[in-house]
């Protein structure tokens, strides 16, 4: 498995599109929290407001520490989301494409160790992404933290947080990779798994409207409790919680409703199962031909 | 011995379709096998099925004594394939990628440069795998196959695309391989290659086995003496059916091919004359194994 996941790891750090995802996604972190810290520094005084001062309150805790380090999750859960898909789209589909299996698996031929090999370097590589925006969301609070007069503190509990939140913010990402390499089996294409795992995302904003199932009570608001993204909000929203933000100040969400963690971990937990098991199914059943 | 490869009665279906069907075949260890169809006959897909990437629909395949669907590691850990056109990742290196297939089965990365030298790749090593000629392609796939000193070597059309002296370089090597006791399975439509390099064929057809023996054995049956005779060949060929020693008479481009033995050439000249047919050429004939496979692919 080791010699896999060294093969794996070789094939996604020499392709360009993964440094250039990883590039896309430091430059918006980093315009986030610059264009964060100005709207902080402009409006932030002038506002008198009561009703706006939580958000004004909660904005503030955003530029300065720990509250980045919340934001840093929090843009690896959302935006990172999308580029987590990219990436295992691409890492499976391109092996269609350009018929690559029958060459690795002609070698190799244990097809269910490929595939938890390639998951295994994903997830590696999001560890990296995760570390160099940790890194670069602290180089910008300290920079910006220097022009303010402060940059906030960091306690050692912060710091102990931040392998928790680390390991919280790769679990939620795990069922968006895993549908994703999942459907890209299924269609046995890139183009299949990336626009299967991106209408996932758009759906799961989509499934918001369901709130509405949770008036309805009952077997509706089970329901909803069990869809993917009112379990994951629930993990995202530990992480914010973890470093001092709270998202509930500046979001129409009844965040109040959502799902316990341990429930949360329980259901993305079957989600994850499910599409890794179908993934493995499909791959080891189908034949392998040349390119796509 | 233990056969290298031992396919019993492989059958792939798609559907209603039957790409192959009950292909038995046995390649002995140390052999260089030649395996030959027309396009869409099943060659590849019988490979897939002996390299474990296509479930036969019944059947089995053996390679080197493990069964392919139960063991596939076991069975393909000895078997260094190129199958097709050659499928490598563009962006890589051409080194990069044999990096790849070495890591992934385990092999050191010392042996990659070995392999590159090998084929004489060696200089555009570092060159992008999308900037390769066919040429290179082919001979990048040969050497992904040699990386971990297979005992078995499946190639499927290794010189395709490459210039006659890039063919006859693959043809020494692969002469070299057979010589270091390796056994090939060479799958080619170059029947020439073939017959140069294997010593025994099998030729498949619509998903058939319709022929398979010793190259010299095949050809043998094909032996006999060519007769051009100036007019009427029915005639001809109707005296010549009458004599003892012919045991077969057919038209081959104009002439008549005679299967009776070479000694015979001036018996089968005094016979026409005899009757009035004068005879324009007489020759021994060897048939190639391309005569071979046309006939047996337009017959059966």
């Amino acid at each position: 498995m080791w010699n896999l996941i060294r093969a794996e790891w070789l094939k996604l750090t020499r392709r360009p599109i993964v440094w250039i995802l990883l590039a896309v996604f430091l430059g918006l972190l980093a315009v986030q929290i610059l264009t964060q810290f100005a709207l902080v520094s402009l409006i932030g005084e002038r506002v008198s407001s009561p009703a706006l001062e939580s958000q004004i309150e909660e904005w503030r805790r955003r530029t300065v520490f720990p509250g980045l380090f919340g934001v840093v999750f929090n843009h690896l859960n959302g935006l990172g989301g999308i580029f987590a898909v990219v990436l295992a789209a691409a890492a499976m589909g391109s092996e269609y494409s350009w018929g690559t299996l029958r060459t690795q698996l002609a070698r190799q031929p244990s097809r269910g160790r490929l595939l938890v090999a390639k998951l295994v370097t994903l997830l590696a590589l999001l560890v990296v992404a995760a570390l160099l925006a940790l890194a670069l969301g602290s180089l910008l609070g300290g920079m910006l933290g220097g022009l303010r007069g402060s940059a906030g503190t960091v306690t050692q509990a912060d710091l102990l947080q931040l392998p928790l939140a680390l390991l919280r913010a790769l679990y939620v990402l795990l069922p968006y990779v895993l549908l994703t390499l999942c459907l890209t089996v299924l269609g046995r294409s890139l183009l299949v798994g990336l626009a299967g795992g991106l209408l996932y995302l758009v759906f799961e904003v989509g499934l918001g409207a369901l709130a509405l199932f949770q008036v309805l009570g009952g077997v509706w608001q089970l329901i909803y409790s069990l869809t993917p993204g009112q379990n994951i909000n629930t993990l995202a929203l530990m992480n914010s919680h973890a470093f001092g933000l709270s998202p509930e100040n500046v979001t129409t969400m009844d965040l109040s409703t959502l799902p316990s963690p341990l429930q949360a971990t329980l259901v993305i937990a079957v989600y994850c199962a499910l599409f890794l098991a179908t993934a493995l199914y499909e791959l080891r059943r189908r034949d392998v031909f040349g390119p796509s | 011995m233990q056969a290298a490869i031992l396919a019993e009665e492989l059958t792939k279906r798609f559907g209603k379709h039957t790409a192959v069907d009950g292909v038995s075949l046995t390649v002995r260890q140390g052999e260089v096998f030649g395996f030959l169809g027309p396009n869409g006959a099943g060659k590849t897909t019988t490979i897939g099925m002996l390299l474990g990437l296509v479930r036969p629909s019944s059947g089995r395949a053996v390679v080197l004594g493990h069964d392919v669907a139960r063991e596939p590691e076991a069975a393909l850990r000895g078997v260094g394939a190129m199958i097709e056109a050659p499928a490598f990742y563009p962006y890589l290196s051409g080194r990069d990628n044999l990096r790849v297939l070495a890591r992934s089965g385990g092999v050191a990365e010392k042996r990659v440069d070995e392999v590159l030298r090998l084929v004489e790749l060696g200089g555009s090593a570092r060159e992008r795998f999308r900037t390769y000629s066919q040429g290179m392609r082919q001979r990048l796939a040969i050497a992904a196959a040699l990386l971990h000193e297979p005992q078995l070597i499946i190639l499927d059309e290794p010189t395709n695309g490459l210039d006659p002296a890039g063919q006859q370089e693959i043809r020494s090597l692969i002469r070299s391989l057979a010589r270091e006791g390796r056994t090939i399975f060479l799958s080619s439509h170059m029947l020439h290659e073939v017959e140069q390099l294997c010593e025994r064929v099998a030729i498949l057809k619509q998903g058939r086995v319709i022929a398979e023996g010793r190259v010299d054995e095949l050809l043998r049956r094909g032996r006999g003496v060519l007769v051009r005779v100036g007019a009427d060949l029915a005639r001809a060929a109707e005296v010549l059916r009458e004599a003892p020693w012919v045991s077969g008479v057919e038209e081959r481009d104009g002439a008549l091919l005679v299967r009776a033995p070479v000694e015979r050439a001036a018996d089968i000249n005094a016979l026409l004359t005899a009757r009035s047919l004068p005879v324009a050429e007489i020759r021994a004939y060897e048939e190639r194994l391309e005569d071979f496979f046309l006939e047996v692919t337009r017959s059966s």
